[in-house]
């Protein structure tokens, strides 16, 4: 048991005067021990609020390092765009030069085009001096070889044998066919080199009035034309006039020998997705074999005595066709007709 | 009066001797004179003009050594005394670029000799009876008047040079 002094323990007399004091006093140790209660809840809200701080100070202090890290960061950006910065006007430099380099692959290119324009121009000058002189050179003797046996005949008079006579004749005869396929040869190169003036043509009405000429030459043959109204294309008027001449010319060649002669002109079907024509006939038609061989020079698939012609004809429309950018193929059997087809450039392919 | 003359101009002998033989076969009986250039032409013709002889007809090759066909027509549309003489292109050519050069130059036919000989000899008298017969000759231009008689009478008179 603690033993400390006690001094509230009254003697009975004063007890009673002695006790309101240690009353008062207990009060007041009372209140001083509230207020020290007090004192403590402060001072202990005090150290909290310092150690809070303490705390944020920790907490700046961690965030610190992290600011610089980002501040150095944000430099070492600044100095790597400074480093970037040649780079770039590096490249810049280099699309200069790229630039400048395709303006300069485009003028020498140009200048190549103008280079190779002025070759094909000179060449075909030079074609043109060459067509030239066949024409007249060739020509001239041929006059010559016609003329002269002529005159010879004259010469001779009464004199000279009717073998003699033959021979002359075949003279002057060959002379006249030579200069028929010179004339051709001719008409091939003019259809190879004439310029094109290209422009919307109705070919019904044309491949019409081919046709009535025909007819006109040969009233006694029966014939019956089916062309199709309204076909249109956009070509060359004068060459394709010999295509046609030329493919409604060979039906009706062809043709000659059937009691009835079919010559038609069509278009070809939308869904081959051409632009194309096609002449069809019920004449005697080709052994589709040598179809190749149809649209070259001179060649011919039959006799010159049953079917007249140099072979001429298919080889210009081969020719004038490819030059409106189309092509042209032939179908047929023997004695069971032919058809010929060809195709050419639109408008709208030629302005792309 | 000097008989108005044919001018022919040519350089192949064989088409020469042709067509001096197509034109005796057609009776035409003008005088003809051969120039066998261009040069040559131009300088018969103008002497000739000198002493006041134009030709009734000048027939003119196009391909021709020194002084081509074209340029000689250029030459006489250019010279007040022939600018207006007939002339006929006669030639081997059928070129586009000739015909249109030979009508802009105003000649006044443009025939291509034909190969065939019974064609060619048509072809000649045929111009010979138009031009030296037929057509009115420009003023001052030389008609062919003893031609009239020799091609529509058939008399055989004939000369050439």
């Amino acid at each position: 048991m603690l033993q400390g002094p006690q001094p509230e323990a009254p003697t009975a007399g004063s007890l009673a005067e002695s006790g309101s004091v240690s009353l008062a006093v207990l009060n007041m140790l009372d209140d001083l021990s509230d207020e020290r209660d007090l004192h403590r809840a402060s001072m202990r809200a005090t150290l909290n609020i310092l150690e809070d701080e303490s705390e944020a100070a920790l907490r700046v202090e961690r965030v610190q390092p992290a600011i610089l890290n980002i501040l150095e960061d944000a430099s070492e950006a600044a100095r790597r765009m400074e480093g970037i910065q040649p780079a770039l006007l590096n490249i810049l430099e280099d699309l200069e030069g790229e630039k400048a380099n395709v303006l300069t692959l485009n003028n020498e290119l140009e200048a190549r085009v103008i280079r190779r324009t002025d070759e094909l121009d000179r060449i075909n000058r030079n074609m043109e001096a060459f067509t030239y002189s066949v024409a007249h050179d060739l020509r001239a003797p041929l006059r010559a070889m016609s003329g002269f046996s002529e005159a010879l005949l004259d010469e001779l008079g009464e004199g000279i044998s009717e073998t003699g006579r033959d021979y002359a004749r075949r003279v002057r005869d060959a002379s006249r066919k030579m200069s028929v396929l010179i004339d051709e040869l001719l008409q091939l190169s003019q259809v190879s080199r004439a310029e094109l003036h290209r422009e919307e043509i109705d070919l019904s009405s044309m491949a019409r009035s081919i046709a009535s000429g025909l007819a006109s030459q040969a009233p006694e043959r029966r014939a019956k034309f089916e062309i199709v109204d309204g076909l249109v294309a956009y070509v060359d008027r004068s060459l394709i006039q010999t295509v046609l001449e030329n493919l409604i010319g060979n039906a009706w060649k062809f043709t000659a020998k059937r009691e009835m002669t079919l010559i038609s002109f069509e278009s070809l079907p939308a869904e081959t997705g051409q632009l194309g024509f096609f002449v069809r006939d019920n004449g005697a038609g080709f052994d589709p074999a040598f179809t190749d061989r149809l649209f070259q020079p001179f060649q011919r698939l039959h006799k010159a005595v049953e079917y007249p012609g140099n072979g001429i004809g298919l080889a210009s429309v081969s020719r004038i066709i490819e030059r409106h950018g189309g092509r042209v193929w032939a179908e047929g059997q023997v004695d069971r007709g032919a058809s010929f087809h060809f195709t050419v450039s639109t408008e709208e392919q030629l302005n792309k | 009066m000097s008989q108005p003359y044919i001018l022919l101009v040519e350089d192949n002998p064989d088409d020469e001797e042709l067509t001096l033989l197509a034109l005796r076969r057609a009776k035409i009986v003008n005088e003809i004179v051969v120039a066998r250039d261009g040069a040559e032409a131009l300088e018969i013709l103008f002497a000739k003009a000198q002493e006041g002889s134009l030709p009734a007809l000048t027939m003119l090759d196009l391909n021709l050594p020194k002084v081509s066909g074209l340029e000689v027509l250029r030459h006489m549309r250019a010279d007040p005394r022939t600018s207006l003489l007939p002339v006929i292109i006669l030639t081997s050519s059928k070129e586009h670029d000739d015909v249109v050069a030979g009508y802009n130059l105003r000649t006044n036919a443009y025939v291509r000799k034909p190969v065939a000989f019974d064609e060619f000899a048509e072809a000649v008298r045929i111009l010979g009876l138009f031009w030296l017969v037929f057509n009115q000759p420009p003023p001052g231009g030389a008609r062919g008047a003893t031609a009239v008689g020799a091609l529509t009478q058939g008399a055989a008179a004939r000369t050439d040079g």
